[in-house]
């Protein structure tokens, strides 16, 4: 066996990324190529009287205008394409098909529609009211009794804003009708889901659908669902009988593909003089849309993160004149995680107890909610690691105590974690006769690394050079994979191809043993050792031979093997010992605070976390990376603002909606503490894309006051909050 | 002149596909050679499919390609076709080292055109297309003629195709307010017939065939269009094509010599300095200018120099370290 | 976009007598197309002025500087005289925009443009400034980034330039041409505050060009200094911003003369005269600055989102000076 799997081993897309070959669904062209542009609502509330297209079709290149009058009728599975009844601002109400983007675009501004209008409402506290509840409360113990017991208390509101995904790749989709048969170049988190959408949209069998997308640039959770535009443009094919590009603006990226929504967070910690929690109590309402019901898991948190006998916790949703929310970076532990690491901060600071010390003495040993074991955790060593790495025992508690230069010094922390999902995965794993390995599974690279590690478990588990493996994903034909989501590709993925590449390589060896006067008669596929090519008897290690040479005996063109990785009982499925799966980490930052101005730098930053086994580490410290800066965008930059009078956002651009930029990250320190898992997956890992974020914001929070005693319960915190 | 030049004889060489045949046992009919750079692709199937748009061109009914998983080929409803790795003397011979290239060959053996660009500089298959025409043309032979003759077309690919079915395919149809420009790009000029509205970016894109460079938010708001003009970084989504028309442009499909990488790009790779890769092209762009502008001494200086450059995975820190290596291996700036 | 007809002037007479009705000349269209994507302004003919011989900077007699109108942003930062002569417009410039920017952004079309206003941004929101007489969305709205000084019931939209705040400070001397001829437009006197008519940002007539912007002398002992305040470290527009000069002598060293303008805060880049006049005789202290930025701040007004902005620019208007007198300028 190699040794591939956690080597920092450069990423094998990287030529193609930095050359520009690499191709993103927009990129993806066929003959007779059309554009097609979204015509949305500007209107939150109401319905649409009348729409004059008379305009907007005389203009020169336009080949179609589809509106509600005279779309097709496609399967409605789902709601119609587009609907003259007005939900949002920025909802799809038509789309114009014409030769060239240019003249697309300008038709689609010609459109003329005429509303009846309605006030809207989408601001949550006008109507909090109206929140209702979403799912059983959850209580454990007694919680009235445990307040009344404690001795110190935090009670307070946080709150987080809306905020957008803004992958830089926009959302785009190519569709091309052969007959019957759609192929759609569909920028996805998930090539399988994007494909049965279109099936179901279009009332054809899955078999007639074929997504494609090689490259994704970035998701982030906004890709991980089908959205109208990606339907609208294979309507928009199957009406002009051309092939249609729809790639959506930068602008009608925040209404088009969801947003994480704002929430608000009632929260009230009890503890004793000793800092041990006596009552945690979380509720959460978070808003959603008038068609859809998405609920953010803001509280769940907190029936498991510290040790508490006394927990109340529950989930409201408020609906409002929205777009739709959606899955956005570690939905519910991101935002859930800002109020209660705040709220532990604060009581730390109300007991006079280290931040870290407090988190020790409410240390959960195994998961409280569930009562079952985890099946790893080190949390512990993470805030040992972190903390030694960063330096906290520096930290002065005295609020305001620490400068540096004019600056204003902070020390903040906070713990992370997210769970470790692992959903049922196929691959394939296919030796040619030159004895190199082509690995083909379903699912896609967001930037993840996907196609890297799988070439490494691959290389490992078939034992040959990872140059000679290729790794196809991000095509629907392939062997079905989940979405790119809740970090579970590297587990589900990952697995997947190692149980793939073994059963191919156990093939190879029996096929081989089995030939006449083969050197490895007699050898079973564990008396075969397979390296770097080359396979050798444990039994007799003189006796080897190359995988081409194999294939060549065999007469084989090709061979392989396949597997679908599937959770077991361990993760509660049928008898034995049940375990919770999650990942946890440590996240330390210092800030610099301008004493008059109130800019706030991230200055250092330190997270270690615990994910299993590591598979190629640069990859995974990079993702890590990505999820703190994402932490940063959310502590102090990020926040999408809606007009409550016209119901519709108002600063919908790069420009306007702040994402962190280069001169706003620091150095990031990344600590991957070692830990081995033996039930969380076959390959052992813990998936990295979003625990990164957890925490984040949180930390920040709290460097912040403790550089300047002002504590900020709403996100962003931006200067004016700290003034 | 090299030994493939158009007019020439396609140099022979053994198909090595399991037929024992030599490429001029194809004679009797038109083949179709490409080179592409031995590199990892992982976008094969996609490249299977934009191959079969140039077979399709071959005869009315598409839908030729059922991509083969299992094997060293790509098989067609009537054809397979073999895909192998040839040896450097031919390599030599096509004058495609680290190149990628594409040559159509008549019937009689003769090369009638080619294509040979550096990796990523994809033709545009209605160049393919019309040149096949223009042969069809000069040997008299009727559309239908043709069609028969090249529906026997053979393929032969060698290594995995570039080949990008980019909106060369399009129809060039007369735009509206066209206005004549031509645009150099890497070098090479375009002419183009476009709409006053078109910007640098998606003339690139859209009308060139040229991906690389990136749209990502369309306002000079992320960067990710960003290549040079007249050796400086700009916002190509900013610059109407018209008002580019005879200033150079540089794009990420120009920075590389072959299968030699510039040093940012090769930094970029070492040091991880993206995720998705879709602000990449704009950041380089944007690094090696800012190199070459001088601000790249300190680790703050590059943050601050390259905040025009938005890279949503949060990749800064590689990005940092990545541009701070190759200033060293620039020797400084200049 | 609406589709217009793109003409390249040869000369700057030719580019005046091609201006009509609902031309524009075209800079560096960093703004100008920006705007045009999202039909905020819909010229029906474009003059690209680009390739006029307007991108020089020149020495005038007595000291000052004159500045083509095509001079790109990037060239008049890294000048060296500017850099000399008068720091806070390097300064300035460099707080603004992306390198890529302002390599296309030109002095000319600086001066030029136009608000960031969300509302004047979005054609489905009410804007006097857009659309004359469909209302304020801010006054109401979501105005963190809104004017504090100097707006109207009209408009409550800011200037989001960096460079003429500089400019403001600075005296600047715009040089137009039109169809009448030449004339000299003073910095303070070319961009307007809204009143009743915030569709207008400047008072450029129609047709008239801008060919250079005209730096008079700097006196050496006028050091010079700009400040940015906003919400992420690089590539944001002001949330305020203060370009400051003074001159600090004597023997017990009092401040002999002061510059003072804001930017974030208004429709124009606000230059605060009578705070300039309170600072001379004073000591450089922070006290006196702090007592310069009350006056500067005078009248000032938020609309609830925007309110910090008032304490902010004092504050902003204080650091710039004190970074002089603490030599971290």
């Amino acid at each position: 066996m190699n040794n591939y799997v956690g080597k920092p081993l450069d990423r094998v897309d990287g030529r193609l990324k930095v050359t520009g070959a690499a191709k993103y669904a927009a990129e993806f062209d066929a003959p007779k190529m059309s554009h097609a542009v979204l015509v949305l609502s500007t209107i939150a509330k109401g319905a649409i009287t009348a729409m004059d297209t008379s305009e907007a079709e005389k203009q020169p290149g336009v080949i179609a205008v589809i509106t509600p009058d005279n779309m097709p009728k496609v399967a409605a599975a789902q709601r119609p394409l587009f609907d003259k009844a007005i939900h949002y601002s920025g909802q799809s109400i038509a789309v114009v098909v014409a030769e060239t983007l240019e003249e697309a675009t300008r038709a689609a501004d010609l459109v003329h529609v005429t509303y009846a209008e309605e006030k809207p409402a989408v601001e949550m506290e006008p109507v909090i009211d109206q929140a209702y509840q979403r799912g059983q409360p959850n209580k454990r113990g007694d919680f009235d009794a445990g307040l009344a017991g404690a001795t110190h208390k935090v009670d307070h509101i946080y709150r987080t804003p809306i905020e957008h995904h803004n992958p830089m790749e926009p959302h785009a989709t190519v569709a091309v009708w052969n007959g019957d048969m759609l192929t759609a170049y569909d920028s996805t988190q998930g090539v399988s889901g994007s494909a049965q959408s279109l099936a179901r949209r279009f009332g054809i069998g899955a078999d007639k659908v074929r997504v494609i997308d090689p490259f994704v640039g970035g998701g982030f959770g906004c890709k991980g669902q089908s959205w109208p535009h990606s339907s609208i443009a294979a309507m928009a094919a199957q009406v002009v009988n051309r092939p249609v590009k729809l790639a959506l603006t930068r602008r009608q990226m925040f209404t088009s593909n969801g947003h994480r929504p704002p929430t608000r967070q009632a929260v009230i910690l009890g503890a004793g003089d000793d800092g041990k929690l006596t009552a945690h109590q979380h509720y959460a309402i978070n808003h959603t849309s008038r068609q859809d019901e998405f609920v953010e898991g803001t509280s769940r948190l907190a029936t498991s993160m510290y040790s508490c006998a006394n927990v109340n916790q529950g989930q409201k949703l408020l609906r409002l004149d929205v777009p739709g929310p959606t899955y956005a970076r570690a939905p519910g532990e991101s935002t859930g995680s800002f109020s209660i690491e705040t709220a532990m901060d604060e009581l730390a600071a109300e007991l006079g107890v280290d931040p870290i010390e407090l988190r020790l003495r409410n240390y959960a040993e195994k998961d409280e909610a569930s009562n079952r074991p985890y099946s790893s955790k080190s949390l512990k060593e993470c805030y040992r690691l972190g903390a030694e790495k960063f330096g906290w025992s520096k930290r002065n508690p005295k609020v305001g105590s620490m400068t540096e230069g004019r600056y204003l010094v902070g020390y903040g922390m906070a713990s992370a974690t997210y769970p470790a999902n692992f959903w049922p995965t196929s691959a394939k794993a296919v030796m040619t006769a030159d004895g190199k390995v082509q690995v083909q599974c379903g699912t896609q690279d967001l930037g993840t690394g996907t196609y890297t590690i799988l070439g490494q478990i691959a290389a490992d588990a078939v034992g040959v050079k990872p140059d000679m493996v290729r790794v196809e994903i991000g095509d629907s034909w392939l062997p079905n994979a989940p979405g790119s989501g809740g970090s579970n590709s590297a587990t589900s993925a990952g697995s997947a191809v190692m149980l793939a590449s073994q059963a191919l390589k156990k093939q190879v060896v029996e096929l081989y043993a089995a030939t006449e006067s083969s050197p490895l008669s007699g050898h079973a596929d564990e008396d075969v050792e397979a390296r770097d090519g080359k396979l050798t008897s444990k039994k007799d290690p003189t006796k080897s031979v190359e995988y081409a040479e194999v294939m060549k005996k065999l007469g084989k063109t090709s061979l392989e093997g396949e597997a679908t990785a599937r959770p077991g009982a361990e993760r509660g499925g049928g008898p034995g010992e049940h375990y919770t799966m999650q990942g946890f980490g440590a996240q330390f930052c210092e800030v610099h605070v301008d004493p008059d101005l109130r800019m706030v730098r991230v200055a250092r930053w330190v997270g270690a976390f615990g994910l299993g086994k590591v598979l190629n580490e640069k990859t995974l410290v990079s993702q890590l990376k990505g999820g703190v800066v994402w932490g940063i965008g959310m502590g102090l930059l990020e926040e999408t603002i809606p007009d409550a009078t016209h119901g519709r956002f108002v600063n919908c651009s790069l420009a306007d909606y702040h994402v962190p930029v280069s001169a706003d990250v620091c150095s990031i320190d990344i600590i991957l503490v070692p830990e081995e898992d033996k039930f969380v997956s076959p390959i052992g890992a813990k998936g990295a894309g979003e625990i990164g974020i957890t925490g984040a914001a949180a930390a920040i929070g709290n460097a912040i006051y403790h550089a300047t005693g002002k504590r900020v319960r709403d996100l962003p915190i931006t200067l004016n909050k700290i003034l | 002149m090299g030994l493939a030049d158009i007019g020439a004889l396609a140099p022979d060489f053994d198909l090595d596909d399991g037929s024992r045949k030599r490429l001029s046992d194809l004679r009797g009919q038109p083949a179709i050679l490409v080179f592409s750079p031995d590199t990892w692709d992982p976008a094969l199937p996609q490249q299977f499919e934009q191959y079969s748009e140039l077979l399709a061109r071959f005869d009315e009914p598409a839908g030729l390609v059922h991509f083969a998983r299992d094997g060293s080929w790509c098989e067609t409803e009537n054809q397979r076709i073999p895909i192998f790795r040839p040896g450097n003397d031919v390599l030599k011979a096509y004058g495609a080292e680290g190149q990628q290239a594409i040559f159509v060959i008549d019937s009689e053996g003769t090369i009638q055109w080619k294509h040979v660009a550096q990796p990523g500089v994809h033709p545009k298959l209605d160049d393919v297309a019309r040149e096949i025409e223009r042969i069809r043309k000069g040997k008299n032979l009727s559309r239908r003629d043709f069609l028969v003759t090249a529906a026997a077309a053979s393929i032969v690919l060698v290594a995995l195709p570039h080949l990008s079915k980019a909106t060369g395919l399009s129809l060039q149809t007369k735009e509206p307010n066209a206005k004549s420009v031509t645009l150099k790009v890497n070098g090479k000029a375009h002419k183009l017939e476009i709409d006053s509205r078109v910007t640098v970016l998606d003339a690139l894109r859209e009308r060139i065939g040229m991906t690389g460079t990136k749209k990502g938010c369309d306002h000079g708001q992320c960067g990710a269009c960003t290549v040079l003009i007249d050796g400086r970084r700009a916002n190509s989504c900013m610059v109407l094509a018209m008002q580019a028309e005879g200033q150079e442009i540089t794009t990420i499909e120009g920075l590389a010599k072959g299968e030699e990488l510039h040093p940012v790009q090769e930094a970029f790779i070492k040091h991880d300095g993206f995720q998705c890769g879709y602000c990449t092209p704009g950041q380089i762009m944007s690094a090696v200018a800012c190199i070459h502008e001088g601000h790249a001494g300190t680790d703050e200086q590059i943050k601050e120099w390259m905040s025009g450059n938005i890279c949503r995975c949060g990749a800064y820190n590689g990005i940092v370290e990545a541009v701070k290596e190759a200033n060293a291996a620039m020797g400084g700036h200049k | 976009m609406k589709a217009f007809e793109y003409q390249r002037a040869g000369s700057v007479g030719e580019a005046i007598r091609s201006a009509s009705d609902g031309s524009k000349f075209l800079g560096g269209g960093t703004n100008l197309v920006d705007l045009m994507k999202y039909n905020v302004e819909e010229p029906s003919k474009l003059i690209d002025v680009t390739r006029l011989p307007l991108a020089k900077i020149e020495d005038l007699p007595g000291g000052g500087l004159r500045i083509g109108a095509l001079v790109k942003n990037s060239d008049l930062a890294a000048d060296h005289r500017v850099f000399e002569r008068y720091r806070m417009l390097s300064q300035a410039i460099l707080n603004g925009a992306s390198p890529q920017l302002r390599n296309l952004a030109t002095t000319g079309g600086n001066l030029m443009q136009r608000t960031r206003c969300g509302y004047f941004y979005d054609t489905a929101f009410p804007c006097n400034k857009r659309t004359p007489g469909s209302g304020c969305s801010a006054i109401q709205g979501q105005n963190r980034m809104h004017a504090i000084l100097g707006q109207s019931d009209a408009c409550i939209a800011v200037n989001p330039s960096d460079m003429c705040v500089a400019l403001a400070a600075l005296d600047a001397v715009i040089q137009v041409e039109g169809p009448k001829g030449k004339r000299s437009i003073p910095i303070l006197e070319f961009h307007r505050l809204p009143g009743d008519t915030p569709n207008l940002d400047t008072n450029l007539g129609h047709g008239e060009l801008i060919w250079a912007v005209d730096l008079p002398p700097l006196p050496k002992e006028v050091q010079t200094h700009y400040v940015k305040v906003r919400d992420r470290n690089s590539y944001a527009f002001a949330l305020t911003s203060a370009a400051v000069g003074m001159h600090v002598g004597g023997v017990d060293p009092t401040i002999r003369a002061a510059r003072i303008a804001l930017g974030g805060v208004s429709h124009k880049p606000w230059r605060a005269q009578e705070a300039e006049k309170a600072l001379v005789g004073m000591p450089a202290t922070r006290e006196s600055f702090r007592h310069a930025a009350e006056f500067a701040l005078t009248g000032a007004k938020g609309y609830e989102h925007n309110d910090f902005k008032v304490e902010l620019a004092k504050r902003t208007i204080v650091r710039a000076f004190m970074d002089l007198v603490v030599g971290l300028a």
